[in-house]
């Protein structure tokens, strides 16, 4: 009798680490093959055809072109390093001004904990952005709060569209709001 | 033979004394000298004041003695008829001059301290205080930049004579409202990265490769100029894209490694230097890398 009750333990034992290894395997393979991956977005190497849309002239901007080492470039930054977010509205408020002493196109991106939030269109010299657009679903990935991000500056040519080897990041704080 | 070299012993002890007794000579180069100038408050409400205050940073003893120096903040926006000049020198031991003063033929503030003997003392960092009254006349925040001079007579033998431009920025706003965080305004050059490696010429004495390496001709550096009122910290980055290439900064003499904090219209030049044999031909205009810039705050 108390041979049989052993025996009967340790089928229950095998039959449950049975099905413990079944569900590991299952969760493996539904990792690797069927998780939905997430499609980053990543820096164009030659800038968008549009400009962006929410671009506006700078006021009072004067001044000569700067100087432009032969073969590399020269750029002129204005920004302030407070941002908002409206995800009602799917907006960023913001300041970031491409001067129209600098020499090359821009693009700006907003990043989010590796997320880029905003991406804009070409920001050509002589051109600063308040607002921008978020990328679709981006509101999805944020909640109301405050986070660290930071800029992600793209500096194009201006003739041939072909991107710079130099980046700039510039840290921020991001209020968001719903 | 004996009294022969205690003569030489006393001979030696001598100049030794006579060597010692000479004054040390200054540094045969000044160098430079580092200043910032303080706008409080800032923003600053319409009708109150704004204070500058203009302070050495770095006057110890590594640098030359300063024997004079002349202070010129020129007038903009009609805001310095009004304003208080006051030194913050103290040391007037040996000064012909020590004096401050709004001068309104030449429209400007000027600070002229002289010393006739010896150097302003090291202990001596604040230098000139101006307290500048915001006219009720002005409605809208806005910014007024003063054109801002130092000149520095030291007592080195060689480039004695150093001048310093840069702008003051003074930020104010109407009363009651809230202030929009300043802007920050920076430029960036830079060259156009042309990296090449060479293997090198053979020694057929050592049988070996000598002079292998990477050279720009030139092109490898970053310029880095703050333009607005506030520091700006400012780091560089290379990320190469291959693992066989790795990249560092200098600044021409030494590793450049910790963030740079840049003050108000200083600038900062760093060069590219790659290290390691690419594994194979990387092709013409292949690009190998990026350059990052950081740009925090203060």
């Amino acid at each position: 009798m108390k041979g049989n009750s052993n025996s009967s333990k340790i089928k229950i034992i095998i039959i449950v680490l049975i099905l413990i290894t079944a569900a590991a395997i299952g969760v493996t393979i539904w990792a690797l093959f069927f998780r939905g991956k997430e499609e980053p977005v990543l820096a164009p190497d030659y800038a968008p055809q549009e400009e962006e849309q929410y671009a506006e002239d700078i006021p009072d901007d004067e001044g000569e072109k700067l100087e432009s080492p032969e073969g590399g470039g020269s750029v002129s930054l204005t920004y302030s390093r407070e941002v908002s977010i409206d995800l009602g509205e799917r907006k960023a408020e913001l300041h970031f001004g491409n001067p129209g002493k600098s020499n090359q196109d821009m693009v700006i991106q907003i990043v989010i904990q590796d997320n880029v939030i905003v991406q804009s269109g070409t920001l050509k010299p002589g051109k600063q952005v308040n607002s921008l657009e978020l990328l679709a679903d981006a509101e999805d990935k944020l909640t109301a709060g405050t986070y660290d991000g930071r800029f992600n500056i793209l500096y194009y040519d201006q003739e041939t569209g072909e991107k710079a080897i130099v980046n700039t990041e510039i840290p921020i704080t991001v209020d968001v709001a719903e | 033979m004996k009294t022969f070299a205690k003569k030489i012993v006393m001979l030696i002890a001598l100049l030794t004394l006579i060597a010692a007794a000479e004054p040390k000579p200054v540094s045969a180069d000044g160098g430079e000298f580092g200043y910032e100038i303080v706008v409080e408050p800032s923003p600053v409400t319409i009708g109150d004041e704004v204070t500058l205050t203009v302070r050495l940073t770095d006057y110890d003893e590594t640098k030359a003695g300063i024997r004079g120096f002349q202070i010129d903040i020129n007038n903009n926006g009609n805001l310095l008829q009004n304003s208080t000049c006051t030194t913050l020198v103290t040391d007037n031991e040996g000064a012909l001059s020590n004096y401050t003063s709004y001068q309104s033929g030449r429209d400007l503030v000027r600070h002229l301290y002289m010393k006739m003997n010896g150097t302003l003392d090291r202990s001596q960092s604040d230098l000139l205080e101006v307290k500048i009254p915001i006219p009720d006349s002005f409605t809208e925040e806005g910014t007024v930049t003063l054109p801002f001079r130092l000149l520095i007579q030291s007592d080195a033998e060689e480039n004695n004579q150093l001048t310093y431009n840069s702008t003051i920025e003074i930020h104010y706003v109407p009363e009651g409202e809230t202030p929009v965080e300043p802007v920050t305004s920076v430029d960036i050059s830079w060259g156009e990265m042309n990296f090449t490696y060479t293997d090198g010429t053979w020694n057929p004495t050592e049988h070996q490769y000598e002079g292998a390496g990477w050279t720009d001709n030139g092109s490898g550096y970053v310029t880095v100029r703050n333009n607005g009122e506030k520091d700006v910290e400012t780091s560089f980055a290379y990320a190469s894209g291959r693992s066989d290439i790795s990249g560092e900064f200098t600044d021409g003499t030494n590793p450049v490694t910790a963030p740079v904090s840049l003050g108000a219209g200083k600038e900062q030049t760093v060069y590219l230097v790659l290290s390691g044999k690419p594994e194979g031909y990387l092709g013409e205009n292949a690009v190998i890398g990026t350059v990052n810039i950081i740009l925090g705050g203060e």
